[in-house]
């Protein structure tokens, strides 16, 4: 996934502490969503958009993802974050500081995939950990909302996240046997740019033609 | 080195295979009784090619009969059977030839199976009710004889005259070169002996392009329908004296339709059907079973991807990861065009 910084959406090098652009940090979050770490559930429908009998699929969903993908798992959070810009930075900073109760101990949020739904402003986003990071493209993540978007657009949130999970599970089935064959392709994702790229005499300007 | 799944593809075939060539009959062989039988009829399959015979007509000079296309009753090939001949026996002669037959297939000597009866009283009874001109069928043994006291012109005049316009067709089964065809007294000032003769010959290549005798009666019996469409058509002058519905060109499609009906195709393929059954449920099976199963297979399968290290960004100790934003406040819109790509900030409102 190309990375990009959550509130100003461009491009951000590797490890870079903050972002070049905006300047934006996981502390700039903090003072928006809080500082302290979220104790909440894997399902965290604090909008209210489920009914009783739409949680039990959807938790059968998110649980079959992670039969089949053992390293991973899914949340779902839904609830009002007043402009759909804020959720990407909410998602960054969700899968951050959120300690999910019904994990088991040890489970690193790296391995996490969310899903945040605003009702109110009629949006959804979705981001990922670290470990699916070199796998999953933005695109990819589009997919998944795409899926679901009929279905929430008629109001019914359940059936969307199901499709959603759907889509997922069959990007992440063909992202894990394209890994399996050729780990390097993605390794090669995370490795610096080249010596010789980053050090290629750069062209001269116009201005220093003139000079 | 094949692959696992290949073989999987390939044993269903391989061993559909084997079933299908334990279960197939032997090739069949001559008795000498059955060749001789044969022989005596005057044509043996590939003897004329293959055989001595093709030595002796080989020979330059060697005179080949035409046809005998003269006057009389038209016989397609006049060709004089070399098989010895019986009569027919004379317990059958009253129901063949004493009085006019209730149905249009006479056969006493019940030398047609009930399913080719059946097939055949169809077949010509689909074309009385399509055509004013009627069309019997006596069936005989390929080496009978029909006895000299009985003349067809006769049978016709005694039987026939006061009726519909009629052609009578005595059918030697297993030998339609031998057919003869007569018609009723009111069916030839119409029709010429030639055309006659024409559509007799037309039927009976028809038959001999096949190879079992009940084969060659239904081609026989189709074509010649066929061909008395065209003499309805001569026939168009008499036909208002004729009581009886006049042949339009739609329905002798129909006809022809008819006589293409689906039990005689199922007819046609169930002996290959009944052949196929075993194997082909077989195939199906094993196929049936390794779809499920590498379904089964790919629904439990588990997934695991290479944990790559990735430098912790923006201050984040699990994730940066910034996926997709959608809005689905539209439903006027595509996904793709409520998709939202820009920050916050440098959205127009």
């Amino acid at each position: 996934m190309v990375m990009k910084c959550p509130r100003c959406v461009q491009k951000i090098h590797r490890a870079a502490g903050d972002c070049p652009h905006c300047g934006f940090t996981i502390g700039d979050a903090d003072v928006q969503f809080g500082g302290r770490d979220m104790r909440m559930r894997c399902l965290a429908d604090t909008a209210g958009l489920l009914r009783y009998d739409e949680r039990e699929p959807v938790e059968a969903a998110m649980r079959q993802i992670t039969k089949r993908f053992p390293q991973l798992f899914v949340a779902i959070y839904t609830g009002s974050l007043g402009e759909a810009a804020h959720l990407r930075r909410f998602g960054f900073w969700l899968l951050n500081r959120a300690k999910f109760e019904n994990l088991p101990p040890g489970t690193s949020n790296a391995a996490g995939i969310l899903l945040t739904i605003d009702p109110e402003i009629k949006a959804a986003g979705m981001s990922v950990g670290y470990l699916l990071e070199p796998f999953l493209e933005e695109e990819d993540t589009f997919d998944c909302l795409a899926r679901a978007h009929s279905h929430w657009l008629e109001g019914r949130y359940g059936d969307g996240m199901i499709k959603a999970l759907e889509q997922l599970a069959w990007i992440l089935r063909k992202r894990s046997i394209q890994a399996g064959r050729n780990p390097q392709h993605f390794a090669r994702k995370l490795l610096p740019p080249s010596r010789s790229a980053a050090t290629r005499p750069r062209s001269p300007g116009p201005e220093e033609v003139e000079r | 080195m094949m692959k696992p799944w290949l073989w999987l593809v390939l044993a269903p075939w391989l061993l559909a295979s084997w079933v299908a060539a334990r279960n197939s009959a032997p090739l069949p062989s001559w008795t000498e009784a059955q060749r001789k039988a044969i022989e005596a009829n005057g044509w043996l399959a590939g003897e004329r090619i293959l055989g001595a015979a093709a030595e002796g007509e080989s020979q330059p000079g060697a005179a080949v009969s035409p046809p005998d296309l003269g006057g009389g009753v038209p016989t397609a090939d006049p060709a004089t059977p070399q098989s010895p001949v019986v009569p027919v026996p004379e317990k059958f002669l009253a129901a063949y030839f004493d009085a006019r037959p209730e149905g249009f297939l006479i056969d006493p000597q019940g030398l047609l199976d009930e399913g080719a009866t059946h097939e055949q009283l169809a077949l010509l009874k689909a074309h009385a009710d399509d055509s004013p001109i009627d069309l019997y069928i006596y069936v005989f043994a390929k080496d009978q004889e029909i006895p000299g006291e009985v003349r067809g012109e006769e049978l016709c005049e005694r039987c026939f005259a006061t009726e519909r316009p009629t052609i009578l067709v005595f059918y030697f089964l297993g030998a339609p070169q031998q057919t003869v065809l007569y018609t009723s007294p009111t069916l030839p000032e119409a029709i010429p002996a030639n055309e006659q003769r024409q559509a007799l010959q037309s039927a009976i290549n028809q038959a001999s392009q096949k190879t079992s005798p009940r084969e060659q009666l239904e081609a026989f019996t189709k074509q010649l329908t066929k061909r008395i469409y065209r003499m309805e058509q001569m026939l168009h002058g008499i036909s208002d004296e004729v009581d009886g519905p006049k042949l339009s060109r739609a329905r002798a499609a129909k006809l022809a339709k008819n006589s293409s009906s689906l039990a005689e195709r199922w007819a046609r393929w169930r002996p290959l059907a009944q052949d196929l059954a075993i194997p082909g449920l077989l195939i199906a099976s094993v196929l049936a079973a390794s779809v499920g199963l590498i379904g089964w297979r790919r629904r439990h399968a588990i997934y695991r991807f290479p944990e790559l290290s990735v430098e912790p960004r923006l201050g984040g100790q699990h994730a940066a990861g910034v996926g997709a934003v959608i809005a689905f406040a539209s439903p006027d819109l595509p996904p793709a065009s409520q998709r939202r790509q820009e920050a916050g900030y440098l959205r127009r409102t």
